[in-house]
């Protein structure tokens, strides 16, 4: 019965437990055909072959076939991966990919080596979701952890699953003298002891010995065949990844023995060693930021520190440097906030809300974080009236207010009105209410300028320039915000003609009922001609590559936002073909 | 006509499948193998193999070795003031060995079987395919280099053999793949490699760890760069050679009318290697694991490739695999015969009914797609894989994807190759903007179909079913698709590249040697070669054949005889 079905009639043989006969098969049939011309048919036959191959494996030998036959039908049939291989590729409805491989390591390692530069994406992620992940996950829990550890053999209540194979492994030890309860492996493992709720930090004698003992297991991989040393590096891995934090001195070394480099951010790492990678990572950066010369040394001091941050902390510390250095860590080595003290870290947040409601997309702007989220409760009519004057006043300049934005624009007039700030006690808080008109009425008029002509589109993009110069000479991070916002954060200065400009042209739009909410919002791409590129290089003394990149968002913030300044800056005073088709793109 | 050619980093060499056997073509000079250089003087004189090697050492601006290691790259280089592509170079060596076989056999050869390293990438792969269209060759098939080492190997008696490892360390590359044989059926279940690793990796570290030890003068310094390179990666060479067989040996060269000299011992080259040795592991480990068969299940390592010789790599081989390694294939020759055998295969010769092959696709390709992660965000450049590595050819997968835009009039597929999560950090190997209807996000899907063949290129099909239209795509790299008409321009600035005749070849390329012979050496023995070379040119402008069949003779067994004394 079971030789009509698959595999057996595309391989033309009946149900056999020889695996010769099935191989004999499938060579007389691929010899039959012409793999070029049908690829489709090759693809079947193989899958044939391959689980007729695994199903003469089960089978009894011949003469007692008849009575287990069933079982195999039972068995093998509703296996559909080997019949329908194609079935599988096809997600229909999913956004792109399912989840990524390893979805329990959510701090996945990011391919960059060594440590993170500013990223964009991170400039703005709520934190507290991430926090609760990573109390759970850092805790050196033994059931969590070794199921972290060793994919090929959970261990189901945190039992240590290497001891046995490995001390049979270790003859060797024998062999020099040294008694196999001795060997560096047992000692070893018995220092990194997963049951023993010790994960403390070692210390420096410990560390040492930890570091000979390492050393010594190393040694005994250099000199053995490649099984073992697989068996071995599957044995290290889980223990450093159970052992961690305490094993944390280790990690450097035994990655650079298998070269666990190379496997981090692959597709199929396996899981203990990604996450080694993760945390090696993350102890690397920690090192490097307690040295006096590091970007973000003075941030990572400032928020280390115990207790509220005082009014005074802008002294101690740059607010870009403290918002990069959390969102850093919280990307790319969120254990590492545990280092830090959470009451200065909230209080540092807490001043600084608007950076927490942006939600910034690398070459798209979204104009949705822009929706205001004031809180009107207690606040009466009159302080509303009071904060949109004052909003229309700073945003389109005097004579023009209210009345004459509600005439134009009644839509924008209801959101600058909507989007007023208010302070405790009901008052209203004009500072707030005027940044945050003047950020929408910037994120709509760049929206809609780029999209306009000839001297409009101009202006959106001169403006664009002012406003992207005077983010940069503030800080990166406000350059950062700037080109992907449309407008910069509050520290930055702008100077008086560019904001007179501003205002005049905003004026403008708005009496031609132009600053609407965008209805298309997509990004775009153009191709940059060599002589533009010549000059952002000229302009920002990056080479070639760090421009090709930058241009493509893939280098630091620093580098993208100098070669942006300087492409829109050539670009401008360029008259060539697919000026506007760039100028969109900037 | 169809001829089979390994395109090495190192050597090249060129088979021919003929009543029923593969057969290696000797080049010009009676050499199997021919180096892999080319020089080219002023005047459009071009040197291939051996005298361009020779000359080299003279003339470091005219010429180019290694050049396969920047094939499907921009880079180019330059021979005396002109530019040339790698596949330029390829092509001139692809021509020279046809030449070759043409000389041989009477018949012009048009067209080849080529080998590529496995792990070759698709640029790699179609730019090593646009040299042989340069050197007036149609490519019928590219075929992994350890894939046609299998072949020779394996149809030595045409037995059935359980899976065995070829180790193929190449001049510039490494590759390993796992094969076996069954019923006249070669299979590579697995194919891993590393396309930066080779026998030139070991000569800079020793030209590396013995440069401070030679010139502690820095004298070196002055020389210019080119020169510098050409005498450091020769001196490399020789000593590396030498360590072959001796627990010692000479690093040395000459400047103008100095010589320098160090020793270095087989150990100090042992552990100034250490980090490339390293590097052999992991592919090996990878092929092993993605075909789910032990090291100790493998019934052979076969070595191929020249770096295989060294005694370095041989140990760490025997030491990973816990035996000693086959070496009953010739680690040079190999790779041609077995291209060959392939070319009668392709051929449909009798004498290959019974045999056929199949490959892998050694990495994993597919295309760069955004995701929404946990937190609301968008999480873009991360890789999604089509064809995952080491699946069989030829072989077509589709995967459907859609929009995340409300409103989106188009998807752009990023096309990547590599194993790495976020694209980054693979190999970009093309894009393709397809235009879609606009609709709400997710509403519009696109099928992506990946068609790879059995030369490891690949074809991509989008297709979006609201549309109804299917998108073809040429991969987009300006690299990538010359028109026909570019090709035959640079095939015509090729061909005004002159040649020795192949009956002067000979005394060509002994000049060159001559020349390199006088570059080496100081003092006295120095003009005595200068005074040789006089009197072989004088010999060669009487166009008199006797004179210069007794000059050459005469030069040839002096060089040789300084070749044998040589401290080099």
């Amino acid at each position: 019965m079971s030789s009509r079905g698959f595999p057996w009639a595309l391989l033309g043989i009946a149900a056999t437990s020889d695996a010769r006969a099935v191989r004999s098969a499938y060579a007389a049939r691929i010899k039959a055909m012409d793999l070029d011309s049908d690829v489709e048919g090759y693809a079947q036959l193989r899958s044939a072959r391959d689980a007729a191959l695994r199903l003469a494996r089960t089978m009894p030998p011949p003469g007692t076939e008849q009575a287990a036959e069933p079982d195999l039908e039972h068995d093998w049939q509703p296996v559909p991966e080997t019949v329908a291989p194609q079935a599988q590729q096809d997600l229909p409805e999913s956004v792109a990919t399912p989840e990524p491989l390893a979805p329990q390591w959510p701090h996945g390692a990011p391919t960059l080596a060594g440590e993170w530069q500013a990223d964009p994406a991170l400039s703005a992620r709520p934190a507290e979701p991430q926090g609760d992940e990573l109390l759970g996950r850092v805790s050196p829990e033994p059931a969590a952890s070794s199921q972290t550890a060793n994919r090929e053999a959970p261990a189901p209540g945190g039992a240590y699953p290497f001891a046995v194979p490995l001390l049979d492994g270790f003859e060797n030890a024998a062999a020099v003298g040294q008694k196999s309860e001795q060997s560096p492996f047992t000692l070893l493992a018995t220092m990194l002891d997963v049951d023993a709720p010790d994960l403390s930090p070692m210390d420096d004698d410990e560390e040492a010995r930890a570091r000979t003992l390492l050393a010594e297991v190393l040694e005994t991989v250099h000199m053995s065949d490649i099984s073992r040393q697989g068996e071995v590096e599957t044995w290290l891995a889980g223990l450093l990844a159970n052992a961690w934090p305490r094993s944390a001195p280790l990690l450097e070394d035994a990655a650079a023995a298998f070269e666990w480099e190379r496997e981090w951010g692959k597709i199929d790492a396996r899981p203990a060693i990604e996450y080694l990678g993760a945390r090696l990572r993350g102890y690397r950066f920690e090192r490097k930021v307690q040295q006096k010369d590091h970007r973000y040394h003075k941030a990572w001091a400032e928020l280390a520190r115990p207790g509220k941050a005082g009014p005074l902390r802008h002294l101690r510390a740059n607010g870009a440097d403290v918002r990069g250095l959390l969102a850093g860590i919280r990307k790319h080595f969120p254990e590492l906030e545990e280092r830090l003290d959470a009451q200065r870290i909230t209080s540092w947040e807490s001043g600084n809300s608007w950076v927490t409601g942006t939600i910034v997309l690398a070459g798209l702007i979204i104009l949705g974080f822009l929706v205001s989220l004031g809180d009107s409760r207690g606040s009466g009519p009159d302080a509303r009236a009071q904060a949109l004057a004052a909003t229309v006043a700073d945003v389109f300049g005097l004579p023009h207010d209210a009345e004459w934005l509600r005439q134009h624009q009644p839509e924008l007039a209801a959101k600058l009105a909507d989007s007023a700030q208010f302070t405790p006690d009901g008052k209203a808080d004009l500072t707030a209410s005027m940044k945050r008109g003047l950020d929408i009425v910037r994120g709509r008029a760049y929206l809609v300028g780029r999209h306009l002509d000839g001297e409009d589109f101009e202006t959106t993009m001169r403006l664009r320039l002012a406003l992207l110069k005077a983010a940069q000479a503030d800080s990166i991070l406000a350059c950062h915000i700037m080109m992907t916002s449309a407008s910069p954060p509050p520290t930055t200065l702008v100077p008086l003609e560019v904001r007179g400009t501003e205002r005049a042209f905003y004026a403008s739009l708005a009496s031609r009922g132009l600053l609407k909410v965008p209805d298309k919002l997509e990004g775009s791409s153009a191709s940059v001609p060599g002589v533009l590129v010549a000059e952002v290089i000229a302009a920002t003394k990056l080479s070639k590559q760090e421009v090709g990149l930058a241009m493509q968002g893939k280098s630091s913030d620093a580098h993208r936002c100098a070669a942006t300044v300087a492409l829109l800056e050539a670009t401008l005073d360029w008259k060539g073909e697919g000026r506007q088709a760039i100028l969109q793109t900037l | 006509m169809l001829i089979g050619i390994d395109l090495g980093t190192t050597n090249s060499a060129v088979a021919i499948w003929q009543d029923g056997e593969a057969r290696l073509v000797p080049n010009a000079l009676g050499e199997l193998l021919t180096p892999s250089a080319v020089s080219i003087a002023k005047d459009g004189q071009a040197w291939v193999g051996t005298p361009a090697l020779d000359r080299m050492a003279v003339h470091p601006q005219d010429t180019a070795t290694s050049f396969k290691r920047m094939i499907g790259t921009q880079r180019t280089a330059c021979l005396a003031g002109k530019e040339y592509k790698p596949e330029d170079l390829s092509a001139i060596v692809l021509g020279a060995l046809a030449r070759d076989v043409e000389a041989l056999t009477g018949e012009k050869p048009t067209e080849a079987v080529i080998t590529v390293p496995a792990y070759f990438n698709d640029r790699q792969r179609k730019a090593t395919r646009r040299a042989g269209e340069l050197a007036g060759l149609s490519v019928r098939r590219l075929i992994n280099e350890p894939t046609a080492a299998a072949l020779a190997f394996g149809l030595k008696d045409k037995g059935d053999r359980e899976p065995f490892l070829v180790f193929d360390l190449g001049g510039g590359t490494f590759d390993v793949s796992v094969v076996e044989m069954f019923d006249g059926i070669v299979e590579v279940r697995a194919s891993a490699g590393d396309n930066r690793l080779g026998g030139d990796d070991f000569d800079e570290v020793l030209a590396a760890f013995a440069k401070p030890r030679v010139d502690p003068e820095g004298l070196l310094a002055s020389v210019p760069d080119e020169r510098r390179e050409a005498l450091l990666k020769r001196a490399a060479e020789t000593c590396r050679r030498a360590l072959s067989s001796a627990s010692e040996a000479k690093f040395a060269l000459t400047i103008g009318e100095t010589r320098l000299s160090a020793i270095v011992t087989e150990a100090e080259f042992e552990t100034a290697c250490e980090p490339l040795i390293r590097r052999l592991r992991d592919p090996v480990v990878r092929a092993l694991r993605d075909c789910a068969i032990e090291a100790a299940e493998l019934s052979d390592v076969v070595l191929v490739g020249g770096a295989t010789r060294m005694p370095v790599v041989r140990k760490a081989i025997t030491r990973l695999f816990g035996r000693f390694p086959n070496s009953s294939v010739h680690p040079d020759h190999a790779v041609a015969l077995g291209a060959s055998i392939q070319a009668g295969l392709v051929g449909r010769d009798a004498a290959l009914e019974e045999i056929r092959i199949t490959d892998v696709c050694p990495f994993t390709l597919g295309i760069e797609v955004a995701e929404n992660d946990r937190y609301g965000g968008l999480q873009r450049g991360l890789f999604s894989p089509i064809i995952e590595r080491n699946t069989p050819v030829p072989v077509s997968r589709v995967s459907s994807y859609s929009t995340m835009g409300d409103g989106q009039k188009q998807i752009e597929f990023g096309i990547y190759q590599g194993e790495a999560r976020e694209v980054s950090g693979n190999v970009k190997l093309g894009q393709i903007a397809v235009p879609v209807p606009p609709r709400p996000a997710g509403e519009v899907s696109a099928e992506v179909r990946f068609s790879y063949d059995s030369s490891g290129l690949l074809e991509v099909d989008v297709f979006v079913p609201l549309s109804g239209k299917n998108h073809n795509l040429i991969i987009v790299d300006e690299e990538d698709r010359p028109g026909t008409r570019d090709i035959e321009k640079r095939r015509a600035a090729l061909a005004k590249l002159k040649f020795h005749p192949r009956e002067e070849a000979g005394n060509a390329a002994l000049m060159a040697r001559a020349e390199r012979a006088y570059e080496d050496h100081i003092g006295e023995m120095r003009q005595m070669i200068g005074h040789w070379i006089t009197q072989f040119a004088g010999a060669l402008d009487t166009q008199d054949p006797r004179r210069i069949a007794d000059a050459r003779d005469f030069l040839a067994g002096h060089l040789g005889e300084i070749d044998t004394s040589s401290p080099l």
